[in-house]
C-alpha cells in the first residue's frame, strides 16, 4: 500500500491551494485585469507573468491541546493542533510585456488584494481533500482548515523597479490526526 | 533510573456505565468509551475526608474521622465528538444515572498509573463557545475512588 498521510502537508497545503485556485477568479475579474496567474512554488518558481498571485506556505507550529493527544475517543484517534501561516502576495508590473507602461498596475494590485480578502472571507472552513489518493479530483476527508487572521504586511522595494506587491500573511489552523 | 513526572500528553480518560452502587459493578458488556479532546485541567481529589481534632484539657490529643466526602471531579472537553461523552442513563441496579471513570497516566518508561472514580453522577454539563473550539465542562460527583494502582479495567 502506498504511503499516505491524510492530514499531512500534502493534503492540507494542497487543499488550501486548490481552494484558492478554484475560487480566486470565481467571482470574475475587474475590467482592468484581463487575466491572472497563480504561483504556488515561488520563489523556487519565478514569477514570469503579471498580474499574478503567489501562495507560499511558511512555518507551522504544532501544539498539544488534548489529554493523551486523544482527539477522538471511539475509535481512538490522536492528533495535534497545527497553526500554519501562508504568504499570499499580489504582484503587478508597471511594464507590459512589450515594454509599454501599465498605468493600471496599482489599481490591479489593490483589486487583487480585495479578491484575496473576498476568497478568504467566503469560507468559514476549507475542506481537507485526499490528494494522496487522487491528485486530479481529490475527495473530501470531512476535516477543515480554518482561517484565523489576515495581516497585511509592508513590503520592501523590489529589486525590479517596475514590480508592485501587496502581501498578506494568513494564519490558519487545523488538526493533524493520525 | 530517572523518575519522570507524568504530563497531559500521557493521560487517557475513559468511562463505563455503572450498574449497582457501592463498588465497581457493571452489567455484561456495558456501554463504555474513551473521552476525546479532554482539555488541560482535569481535576479530582484522590480522597476527601473530614477530621475533628479532639483536645484533652485544652491540648490537642487525637483526631476523629467525622466524615468521608464524595469526590468532586471536573473536566472539560472540546465540543463536537458527541459519541465519546459518558452515556448518562440509569442502568439496572442503580437508582440514578451513573458511570465509573477511569484515568490512566501512561508511562512509556515504567509502570503506568490508574485511578478509578466509582459511581459517578454528572450534576452539570456546561457549554461555552470559544474561538478555538467550543467547550463542554463536566461536573461529576463520585462516591469513592481506587488508586493510584498499577492496573485498570477499561483502559489496557
Amino acid at each position: 500500500m502506498p504511503f499516505s498521510a491524510d492530514y499531512g502537508d500534502v493534503n492540507v497545503q494542497g487543499s488550501f491551494n486548490k481552494f484558492f485556485q478554484d475560487n480566486i477568479t470565481a467571482y470574475g475579474l475587474p475590467s482592468w485585469i484581463t487575466g491572472v496567474s497563480v504561483y504556488f512554488d515561488f520563489p523556487d518558481q519565478g514569477l514570469t507573468a503579471f498580474p499574478s498571485f503567489s501562495v507560499v506556505h511558511m512555518n507551522k507550529i504544532q501544539r498539544n491541546v488534548a489529554q493523551g493527544r486523544i482527539v477522538r475517543g471511539t475509535p481512538m484517534q490522536s492528533g495535534m493542533w497545527n497553526d500554519g501561516l501562508v504568504d499570499i502576495s499580489c504582484w503587478a508590473s508597471t511594464r507590459r510585456s512589450g515594454g509599454a507602461y501599465n498605468n493600471s498596475a496599482m489599481l490591479q494590485m489593490r483589486s487583487m488584494r480585495d479578491m484575496v480578502m473576498n476568497v478568504m472571507h467566503s469560507a468559514s472552513g476549507i475542506l481537507i481533500r485526499n490528494i494522496y489518493a487522487d491528485t486530479a479530483n481529490p475527495t473530501s476527508l470531512r476535516a477543515l482548515i480554518r482561517i484565523r487572521d489576515i495581516e497585511e504586511m509592508p513590503t520592501p522595494t523590489d529589486p525590479d523597479p517596475s514590480i508592485r506587491r501587496s502581501r498578506m500573511l494568513v494564519s490558519y489552523y487545523y488538526l493533524e490526526r493520525w | 533510573m530517572p523518575q519522570e513526572v507524568r504530563v497531559l500528553a500521557e493521560g487517557t480518560l475513559a468511562w463505563v456505565q455503572a450498574s449497582g452502587t457501592g463498588g465497581w459493578n457493571t452489567a455484561s458488556a456495558p456501554a463504555s468509551g474513551t473521552i476525546g479532546f479532554v482539555q488541560a485541567g482535569f481535576a479530582f481529589p484522590e480522597r476527601s475526608m473530614e477530621f475533628a481534632t479532639v483536645s484533652n484539657r485544652g491540648v490537642p490529643s487525637h483526631h476523629k474521622l467525622v466524615r468521608i466526602n464524595p469526590l468532586e471531579v471536573s473536566f472539560t472537553v472540546l465540543y463536537g465528538v458527541t459519541a465519546d461523552y459518558p452515556a448518562h442513563v440509569t442502568a439496572s441496579g442503580t437508582s440514578t444515572p451513573q458511570v465509573h471513570l477511569e484515568f490512566k497516566q501512561s508511562s512509556p518508561e515504567g509502570t503506568s498509573i490508574w485511578h478509578e472514580l466509582l459511581n459517578c453522577v454528572i450534576p452539570q454539563r456546561a457549554f461555552t463557545e470559544q474561538d478555538e473550539g467550543n467547550q463542554l465542562a463536566f461536573t461529576v460527583r463520585a462516591i469513592s475512588s481506587i488508586g493510584p494502582t498499577a492496573s485498570g479495567r477499561v483502559i489496557a
